[in-house]
């Protein structure tokens, strides 16, 4: 993990350049649901994935329905406009949660900037998404603009919603897998409540619903207000973390920090630990370094850090064939998702904005 | 210092593109639509265009060296001045002068140059960061001008200007930095029309020669850089001319003179400026160093954009002249691509324009 450039083999380029498509959907969230399901059809055929868990939302518990009804009605319209076109899923719907996985090992790094560590103001979060290579053509950036209802902008897979990114009004959302040796069982399944949980406007209203509601299976989420405030919800079979910002700066990798949750770590391998301990504390330096000088670019400079290489925050090899294959960086006030398709040392961002106008950066 | 107890510099600079200029045709076609692109949009700013001027009195040398090896330059800078005129003398209407190398100035701009083999992608690249004072960046352009059976030129340029800062599309890449300096060089051909000329030779060997045979006046250092990856700096002031060729494909210059001929007559402007410049020369090469192997266009970025030295550094937002970084700039001359910064790269978008 500690290999310098002399004595480590450079790895070649594992991601063309290239840039993430943008699925870009206008109306009535139900409109929304039924448009978002034709494209995925068509331009990704017989990739069913998340299609297929649309089903899940047709037949949700009392509790949950009535918490979404209470929180974010419009998912319920939009789901249903999925699943209208996208019929039901081939296979027995399971609760979903894609880092919930038992024993995968993503090696992801988060964070959250409030404005007052940044150069202009704003605040910022994101994260690198480590995965294997062929999982990055089917990224795409979902820009979600419907009547009445919070609009959504994230990095996902077709036919997924929650994503990686933001809701306006809303908060940020950024996930990582938390390496534990057991999920929840109480609470409201986890892509419900994770995605509820960005209908909030603050995350204090975050925490409170949270602790009300639970959430199920097991992984943490970051998420980030307009205020800058953020809180990462860590969960397993130890239960609901909470870990806050301390003076406006979270960063958050794969292993727990809440007491309780922390009793129910569990890595497969020996290395998962010190590397996220690692890439956790490499970052958050880094972050506090340029205190009041953080700009969206310096930080994908420092998602581009080559520190343990192969093996740190910009991963060119990881023992399951996992490689940091995103990088997504969202100023939310601004209304602009930035994000890098493979390795941000040698791929360029692309900017992408909620009123439309993309391509600013490159 | 420490981060912590340097106060923070607010944004200089807002973000933003800088305005592609694209001209295409005949040499003295994309000379004279240049000359009027530059008037109508740039009205008053004439200091590249008069300068221009000077082409049509080449001396004997400069003349023979350029129908010799760019013969299109004549053409190109006859349409310029066949429609700006010849230089005004209303010094009213005429802005600051840009910067240019001048004896004593304390520039900060950082040069390099990487060969294929220190790269991911095993295409060579090079770049600079440019420091002026702030006012300039409204005056950036970069320049792409597709010639009639020459090669096309694509570089960050003032207004008016031809040499600018990038490539010409048969590989040969120019990056350029005051060279801190007693006095000029008073023998050789005229700098400008060297240097230029030195663009459209197909090596930096045979540029070398060419520098050689000729010699080249006045101050300065220009790192070039062709379509192998080799490099070279050519320095030059009081105490002639002096070569660094890369070491082991990593080539770095700031503002110092790096031979002895040339540090002879050296000389630094009060404040931070020597310090600075060995400083940023250092950083930048055990930062390559560093990434040996895996440069590519954004990391080198990365690499421009760091704060160690912090407001002073290859990032640079304080000096004692006022000057901070105002652009940076990287080519990858042999996929015609050059990206380009306006403002410091710590804070604003690269762009990338194409050949």
């Amino acid at each position: 993990m500690t290999a310098t450039a002399a004595t480590c083999p450079v790895h070649p380029r594992s991601v063309p350049e290239g840039r993430i498509p943008l699925i870009s959907i206008e109306g009535a969230p139900y409109d929304c649901g039924r448009q978002y399901a034709d494209l995925v059809l068509s331009r990704y055929p017989g990739y069913r994935t998340n299609l297929d868990l649309v089903a899940n939302w047709q037949n949700l518990p009392a509790a949950e329905k009535k918490l979404v009804e209470q929180q974010a009605p419009q998912l319920l319209d939009l789901y249903r406009g999925l699943y209208e076109v996208a019929g039901p899923g081939r296979a027995p719907v399971q609760p979903a949660n894609p880092n919930a996985a038992p024993g995968r090992p993503g090696r992801s790094v988060s964070f959250a900037l409030s404005g007052a560590l940044t150069l202009d103001g704003h605040p910022m979060a994101g994260q690198t998404k480590d995965i294997t290579a062929d999982r990055i053509p089917l990224y795409i950036i979902l820009r979600l603009k419907m009547t009445g209802a919070p609009a959504i902008m994230v990095l996902c897979y077709p036919g997924e919603v929650m994503g990686y990114g933001f809701w306006s009004p809303g908060l940020c959302l950024f996930r990582n897998t938390l390496y534990s040796r057991g999920k929840s069982t109480t609470g409201i399944q986890y892509t419900v409540m994770t995605s509820v949980l960005m209908s909030c406007r603050t995350v204090e209203a975050a925490v409170e619903l949270m602790e009300k509601h639970g959430r199920m299976s097991m992984g943490t989420t970051t998420y980030t207000d307009v205020a800058g405030r953020s809180v990462s919800f860590e969960t397993n079979c130890g239960g609901q973390g909470y870990v806050r910002d301390v003076d406006g700066l979270n960063v958050h990798t794969n292993h727990p920090l809440a007491e309780t949750t922390r009793a129910a770590e569990h890595y497969v391998f020996d290395d998962l630990k010190p590397n996220s301990l690692f890439r956790r504390q490499r970052m958050h330096e880094a972050l506090k370094a340029e205190h009041g000088r953080l700009t969206v670019q310096k930080v994908f400079h420092m998602l581009a850090d080559h520190a343990g290489y192969p093996y740190g925050t910009c991963k060119h090899e990881g023992a399951d064939g996992a490689i940091t294959s995103v990088a997504v960086v969202v100023e939310p006030t601004r209304g602009l998702l930035h994000a890098v398709r493979g390795q941000p040392c040698c791929n360029w961002p692309f900017t992408y904005s909620l009123d439309g106008a993309d391509c600013l950066g490159m | 210092m420490s981060p912590t107890q340097v106060p923070v510099i607010a944004r200089q600079i807002p973000e933003g593109v800088i305005p592609l200029v694209a001209v295409e045709g005949s040499a003295y076609e994309c000379g004279s639509q240049y000359a009027d692109i530059v008037l109508s949009r740039y009205p008053g700013f004439r200091l590249y265009l008069d300068e221009a001027w000077s082409w049509r009195e080449l001396g004997t040398g400069e003349k023979k060296l350029v129908e010799k090896h760019a013969p299109h330059l004549i053409d190109l800078f006859r349409g310029i001045t066949d429609v700006a005129g010849p230089p005004r003398k209303d010094a009213a209407a005429a802005p600051p002068p840009a910067p240019k190398p001048s004896p004593g100035r304390s520039g900060g701009c950082s040069s390099f140059s990487l060969s294929p083999a220190v790269t991911l992608d095993g295409a060579p690249i090079s770049g600079q960061t440019k420091d002026t004072p702030l006012d300039r960046v409204g005056r950036y352009i970069v320049l792409r001008m597709r010639i009639t059976a020459a090669p096309t030129i694509l570089v960050l340029a003032y207004p008016g200007e031809v040499m600018g800062y990038g490539f010409w599309s048969t590989g040969m890449s120019l990056f350029r930095n005051t060279l801190y300096a007693a006095g000029p060089c008073a023998s050789g051909l005229n700098y400008g029309v060297v240097t230029i000329v030195m663009l459209s030779c197909r090596s930096v060997d045979e540029a070398a020669e060419l520098v050689q045979a000729h010699g080249r006046n006045g101050t300065g250092n220009t790192l070039m850089a062709d379509a192998a990856g080799k490099s070279i700096s050519v320095e030059t002031n009081a105490g002639g001319q002096a070569y660094i060729r890369d070491v082991d494909g990593i080539n770095v210059h700031t503002n110092h003179a790096l031979r002895e001929n040339t540090l002879a007559f050296a000389e630094y402007a009060p404040g931070d400026s020597e310090s600075d410049s060995v400083f940023r020369h250092e950083q930048l090469c055990r930062r390559f160093e560093r990434e040996r192997g895996r440069l590519a266009p954004a990391k080198v970025l990365a690499l421009l954009a760091e704060h160690a030295g912090y407001p002073l550094g290859t990032c640079k937002h304080r000096s004692d002249n006022g000057d901070i970084t105002t652009a940076a700039v990287i080519a990858e001359p042999t996929r015609g691509l050059l990206h380009v910064v306006r403002g410091q790269p710590c804070c604003n978008w690269p762009v990338t324009y194409s050949v």
